[in-house]
């Protein structure tokens, strides 16, 4: 159908244009070529016909019919079944075929009805009257043009007919390979899911245990050693790398097995920090996620997720450990194309420590940097916030693909 | 009076730390320490545990089936899950087979004692993931068990509050906040309970010995 309108629609264009043109020369030997421009105007309001309508069939069925009664017209004007005009009905039927083979078929039988009606309506008996009766007659004629349409008819018919099988060989073997492609592609997906599934539960089985074994021996150690010792440090250490390690490898699982470019699924995943973290403390924690409405909406770029969640895990264990706050909230507001980041906390974060509270700032002022968000920390009448812009692109939902 | 605590950890080095964490603390007496639920099991009449440390991979029967059996028979017994992670659809299991709450495997000495403490007072933990595998779990029934106030708890939990948030919104403590959540744990086990019987019935995996209501 697409194939079909889109040939009409070429054909109807590029015929308008040449049939304003070509009969210019031929008016000054034959005033009734005048009558091409009825033609021209035809495919020209057919166009405006489809384009309104978008019913291209009927209206070139109406546009073929007037070219067959304008060219009868010019031909019997011109001396009927000898003009020269006659080639235009070969012409007529071609475009016929190129719409589509049916089309060609009635045109072979409309083409020799309308020799006949032209051979009626010729009033010379013949051309040359030098020639031997039977070829330079009006019956000669009328019978040499309808051979040859019959002979352009049936070549027309068999060349389309063995380019159609063509074409639907190769569709069919498109879609063969693009079923094959799509195979391959869940095959590769699965694989995917099923190595994530892997590494997740490689760690929980392995690393994960032994981590935490590595931790628990320290803790025996430390146990063992009592308070007063100079080795504690040490274990302190060990614990700590630990911890982070865990936590570190925690996010990495996390990434891997979610959808970590969508900043709503990120913004859960630092809701469940926080919340886990805070229920620690005394500290009211509460946030304020985007309407679900958007879940399915918004993209950040590959991999800005993780230094996101490194920014407001080190801004939220600020805020708990050096800011004295008791009220921690965390929103998330979009702004054009900015999705803003928002941990407003009732401390104050000058009355730290100024060594530590220096780097965590500087680490998370460093992120955003490398992540191109927009960083700002400022103190209102509530506390302090700490505030980032994320470069979102607004995705439409994934179109539905017909089988 | 000292709590007597089993512990059922497959990986001797945790098993350990768990160990000399808890004997260090005065209140607590490792009665027994096992690499398997079986022997666990056989042992329960002799140890007669007040809390079960239990982990939930385990070679043979595995820490949901073992913390089922262990309810079964010592229905006062606070059953604790040890996990690597607290989020997992496995401790949400083991929560719906009757443990109490979870605790980390890779804790420190501080968040082990703290998290033993808050089981005994009467509390239990919950994330934001469990919350909301919790909340579907209740869906699926027709009428929730839950009173208002669990629901609400529930709900603030899923919303991602923290336990100071939820206490000043509802005008009660902390400590109710995390009772009402052991008694929300308390309402999916005898819930998943229900569940399993009713899916043996239609099933006929048991003979019914009851009709239960819907």
């Amino acid at each position: 159908m697409y194939d079909q309108a889109r040939t009409v629609i070429t054909g109807m264009i590029v015929a308008g244009i040449l049939l304003i043109f070509l009969p210019i020369p031929l008016f000054f030997f034959f005033a009734g070529s005048l009558a091409y421009y009825i033609m021209a105007l035809m495919c020209i309001s057919t166009l405006f016909f489809i384009k309104k309508t978008g019913i291209y069939f009927g209206s070139t069925l109406c546009t073929l019919t007037v070219s067959y009664l304008v060219i009868s017209y010019i031909i019997i004007k011109s001396g009927g079944v000898f003009s020269v005009h006659i080639a235009t009905l070969y012409m007529l039927m071609m475009t016929g075929f190129w719409v589509n083979r049916r089309i060609g078929h009635c045109m072979i039988v409309v083409n020799i009805g309308a020799l006949v009606w032209i051979y009626y309506s010729t009033e010379k008996q013949e051309v040359f009257s030098f020639h031997s009766d039977l070829i330079s007659g009006k019956k000669y004629a009328l019978l040499f043009h309808s051979c040859l349409t019959l002979f352009f008819g049936v070549f027309f018919s068999f060349v389309q007919k063995s380019y159609d099988k063509a074409k639907a060989q190769i569709r069919k073997k498109q879609l063969l390979e693009i079923n094959s492609l799509n195979k391959l592609v869940k095959k590769r997906n699965q694989q995917l899911e099923s190595m994530r599934q892997n590494i997740a539960s490689d760690f929980h089985d392995e690393t994960g245990n032994i981590l935490a074994a590595i931790n628990q021996q320290a803790s025996i150690l430390k146990i063992r050693l009592g308070n007063d010792h100079h080795l504690l440090p040490v274990l302190e250490n060990i614990t700590t790398s630990c911890e982070s390690l865990y936590s570190s490898s925690k996010d990495f699982l996390w990434s891997i097995n979610n959808d970590s470019d969508n900043p709503m699924v990120v913004f859960y995943h630092l809701i469940a920090f926080g919340q886990n973290f805070y229920n620690q403390f005394e500290i009211s924690f509460s946030a304020k996620p985007l309407d679900k409405n958007y879940y399915h909406l918004l993209k950040i770029a590959p991999f800005a997720s993780r230094n996101i969640i490194l920014i407001f895990k080190e801004a939220m264990t600020n805020a708990a450990k050096h800011s004295g706050a008791t009220k921690v909230t965390l929103k998330t507001i979009l702004f054009n194309d900015y999705l803003r980041i928002v941990l407003q906390d009732n401390g104050t974060w000058k009355a730290i420590d100024p060594n530590s509270l220096h780097n965590g700032l500087q680490n998370m002022e460093r992120r955003c940097k490398k992540s191109n968000f927009i960083f700002k920390r400022y103190t209102n009448n509530e506390g302090t916030c700490i505030e980032i812009y994320i470069p979102v692109s607004h995705t439409s939902p994934a179109p539905i693909i017909n089988q | 009076m000292q709590k007597k605590i089993t512990i059922i950890e497959d990986n001797p080095y945790i098993r350990q730390g768990f160990k000399e964490t808890l004997q260090s603390v005065e209140r607590y007496l490792v009665i027994n320490t096992y690499d398997n639920c079986e022997d666990a099991i056989a042992n329960l009449d002799a140890d007669l545990p007040d809390i079960v440390l239990m982990d939930i991979e385990l070679p043979g029967m595995c820490g949901i089936e073992g913390t089922k059996i262990i309810r079964k028979k010592l229905p006062n017994t606070l059953i604790l899950i040890i996990t690597i992670f607290e989020d997992s659809e496995k401790v949400f299991k083991s929560l719906c087979a009757g443990a109490s709450g979870y605790i980390l495997k890779n804790s420190n000495f501080h968040m082990i004692i703290n998290d033993i403490e808050e089981a005994l007072a009467g509390g239990a933990p919950m994330s934001l993931s469990i919350s909301r595998m919790v909340i579907e779990s209740f869906q699926k029934q027709y009428d929730s068990p839950l009173s208002i106030r669990e629901a609400e708890v529930l709900q603030y939990i899923s919303e991602g509050k923290s336990y100071s948030k939820i206490a000043d919104e509802l005008f009660i403590s902390k400590e109710t906040v995390k009772t009402h959540t052991k008694n929300i744990y308390r309402k999916l086990e005898v819930a998943s309970k229900e569940e399993a019987i009713r899916m043996a019935n239609k099933y006929k995996w048991v003979k019914p010995r009851f009709e239960l209501h819907d």
